[in-house]
């Protein structure tokens, strides 16, 4: 008498030990689980470090906590965009350019045209389209590699934005002035309650939206196919170029609109900030959260809990009265790491 | 029959000859634009002489001409040109990499430190110089290929982090002061008649790294690795070994780049050289070399490095803003791909 053979998941039950909880093993799955953890981490580290020691670190008091619900929708909301995008297959390193072009367009429509507000940002909306398809068009039409398309828009966008920035006195680039209508300031970048600004309701949002456009829509499972195995996912009819098209436009949009809250909220765009690095700190967040480099894993709550971590990071180091230029090289470390550990990951995950 | 026979024979050696007047009629522009360098050559000459000619034309507006201006673009051009050339052997074996911006900036920051502060003697120091770069570049490659990560994300990090660490380590922004011996200093970066020497130097290193990879087996292995890594692993190469040597040239010649830069300044800095790594990138590209390795020529990286200084050199003397450069090198870059892409197309 002969047993039959194991079936497949037979075996695979073999291989694994014993049945988890379910809710274990969605976390297993999950792809924004390590992030979830590392975060929760060094948050319970750093608040129980700074309620220890209030007077070595200041990091849990009100000030501070509305410093940072200010800065990480910022780079959490730029993330997003990359983030989706990175999902895809694809890779934005010019969103810097796009960050200080699209406040840029609107406050010179708005303050030295004198447009309408909702026409100056609409103008605004259509430059970061435009940015995204030219990105699309580059890396998906022409075919190149989306790292060197997008570093020549870089160099581009920082032309562009010098160009237009430029004081023809100084013949250096100015800083333009952003004075919205008091209400729209409000609801940008106003206080709601206590350390709480409204940055936190626009990174809720978008992260709702990027959530239900990830997982909840049919674009979404596009988006993950075309990342994951892009001639698979063409042989069953998903539109792959187009895929990528609209990514590089969402990529823009959100990078724009990030810029656009940093504007308001500061009342004013520095065009020296297309050379601070802007795109690294994004790229990083992404990888941090969980993203693959490579397409086809990630998770909007990853992009978001590892811009989390990038800002609460910055933040400690300007506390512990660290060098400016240290974040940089946490940053590289940081990029070095995670993109390691998603690639283990991934690789276990595929045995 | 023979009659016959002489007519295929005259047929046949009619169309010979007339192939071979074809292919040789063919040849010199097929090999022009088929030679990775092909395109950069034009574009080389053609900018060169519309140079020379605006310059002849117009002398008191456009001093293009004038020895200081020359003297000036020959000066210029190797100090990108010389990080190019490593940068450009690794492209050829198919990895990028961008932390040549930070060794540019440590490795001859250490040599001036070992030097003037530590007081040892200059060839040490130089010696310890070309240990750092050779350790970064061998960080990046045994991260890039153990863990299988694409060289540009590991590069990126060791930039940051090399750039970041070596302030840290000895106290945040300084600048030393870097006196070698006058002949140390006249050797490198003194001039011979007109031509400053590090023009010739960097012709040397060219001829080099020419040398290393049309004349000798390791530019077979970097052509190989870099064109097919499965193929050279059937042929027998030990691709990771070779590209592995390739991350270490290349951080070596940031290194050279680097000291003949602080030598001519007499100064080291730790304050980062912003995008060196992006223009010596650029500039492998607008020579013609392929970004996914395996095609690309030594004389094509130095007619690109001489095209952008060319054209900054431009933007110079017709007193335009600096930002025509940026966008000059952002569309050339993405120019510079598509041709490639198009001439791999059709071979």
């Amino acid at each position: 008498m002969t047993t039959a053979p194991p079936t497949s998941a037979e075996l695979a039950a073999m291989r694994r030990p014993a049945a988890a909880h379910p809710l274990v093993a969605w976390a297993r799955t999950y792809q924004a689980t390590n992030i979830a953890v590392i975060f929760l981490a060094l948050l319970a580290i750093v608040v129980g470090w700074s309620l220890i020691a209030p007077d070595q670190l200041r990091f849990a008091t009100a000030g501070n906590f509305a410093i940072l619900s200010q800065q990480i929708p910022v780079t959490a909301i730029a993330a997003i965009g990359v983030g989706i995008l990175m999902i895809s297959g694809e890779f934005d390193i010019s969103i810097a350019g796009t960050f200080t072009l699209v406040p840029f367009i609107i406050a010179i429509t708005y303050g030295t045209f004198g447009w309408a507000l909702p026409l100056a940002l609409l103008a605004g909306l259509l430059v970061a389209i435009a940015i995204g398809m030219l990105n699309g068009f580059v890396v998906v039409s022409l075919g190149i590699p989306s790292f060197i398309a997008t570093l020549g828009t870089m160099f581009l966008l920082r032309g562009v934005v010098r160009f237009v920035s430029i004081n023809p006195k100084t013949n250096q680039p100015d800083n333009i002035a952003f004075f919205p209508p008091e209400a729209f300031k409000a609801a940008l970048s106003g206080n709601l309650f206590g350390p709480v600004y409204a940055q936190v309701i626009w990174l809720g949002v978008v992260a709702l939206i990027g959530y239900l456009l990830l997982n909840r829509h049919r674009y979404g499972n596009h988006v993950f196919a075309t990342g994951g195995n892009r001639s698979a996912a063409i042989a069953v009819g998903v539109p792959a170029n187009t895929v990528k098209y609209v990514a590089f436009v969402i990529c823009a949009a959100t990078a724009g609109f990030a810029g656009l809250l940093q504007a308001t909220r500061i009342n004013q765009i520095e065009p020296s900030y297309t050379l601070s690095g802007f795109e690294l700190k994004v790229i990083a967040a992404v990888v941090a959260g969980g993203v693959s480099l490579f397409g086809g894993r990630g998770a909007i709550l990853g992009m978001v809990l590892g811009a989390a971590l990038l800002e609460i990071v910055d933040n400690l180091l300007v506390l512990l009265n660290a060098p400016a230029t240290l974040f940089q090289g946490i940053l590289g470390a940081i990029i070095i790491v995670a993109v390691i550990l998603n690639t283990v990951v991934a690789r276990r995950g595929r045995r | 029959m023979t009659s016959a026979t002489s007519r295929e024979n005259s047929l046949t050696e009619s169309s010979h000859a007339h192939a071979a007047k074809r292919y040789r009629q063919a040849t010199f522009w097929t090999r022009v634009r088929l030679h990775p360098a092909g395109p950069v050559a034009i574009m080389f000459l053609g900018l060169l002489a519309a140079c020379v000619i605006v310059g002849a034309i117009i002398p008191d507006k456009f001093v293009f001409l004038s020895q200081a201006n020359l003297s000036l673009l020959l000066r210029a051009i190797p100090g990108y040109g010389v990080v190019a050339l490593g940068v450009g052997l690794l492209m050829i074996s198919g990895e990028f990499d961008l932390s040549v911006g930070s060794v540019f900036v440590v490795a001859p920051f250490a040599m001036a430190y070992a030097y003037a502060e530590a007081g040892l003697a200059l060839p040490v120091a130089i010696i310890i110089a070309f240990l750092i770069a050779g350790g970064i570049g061998l960080a990046n490659g045994l991260i890039t290929l153990n863990f299988g990560i694409p060289s540009f994300i590991t590069t990126l990090g060791m930039l940051f982090i090399v750039r970041t660490s070596a302030p840290f380590i000895v106290g945040y922004t300084r600048s030393i002061s870097f006196k070698p011996p006058p002949l140390f200093r006249e050797i490198l970066v003194g001039s011979v008649g007109p031509i400053p020497a590090q023009f010739l130097w960097f012709l040397g290193l060219a001829f080099v790294a020419y040398l290393l990879l049309n004349r000798h087996f390791l530019g077979n292995h970097f052509f190989a690795a870099g064109g097919n890594a499965n193929a050279a692993r059937f042929a027998g190469i030990n691709v990771y070994r070779t590209k592995l040597l390739a991350f270490v040239l290349c951080s070596v010649f940031a290194a050279i780049s680097g000291i003949f830069a602080v030598t001519r300044l007499n100064l080291a800095q730790t304050a980062p050289q912003f995008f060196i790594e992006l223009f010596a990138v650029a500039i492998c590209v607008i020579g013609g070399l392929s970004l996914f390795g395996g095609r690309g020529s030594v004389i094509g990286i130095v007619l690109g490095a001489a095209v952008l200084q060319l054209v900054q050199d431009v933007i110079i003397l017709s007193r335009l803003p600096g930002f025509y450069l940026d966008m000059f090198v952002g569309v050339m870059v993405v120019a510079g791909v598509v041709i490639n892409q198009m001439v791999r197309r059709k071979y």
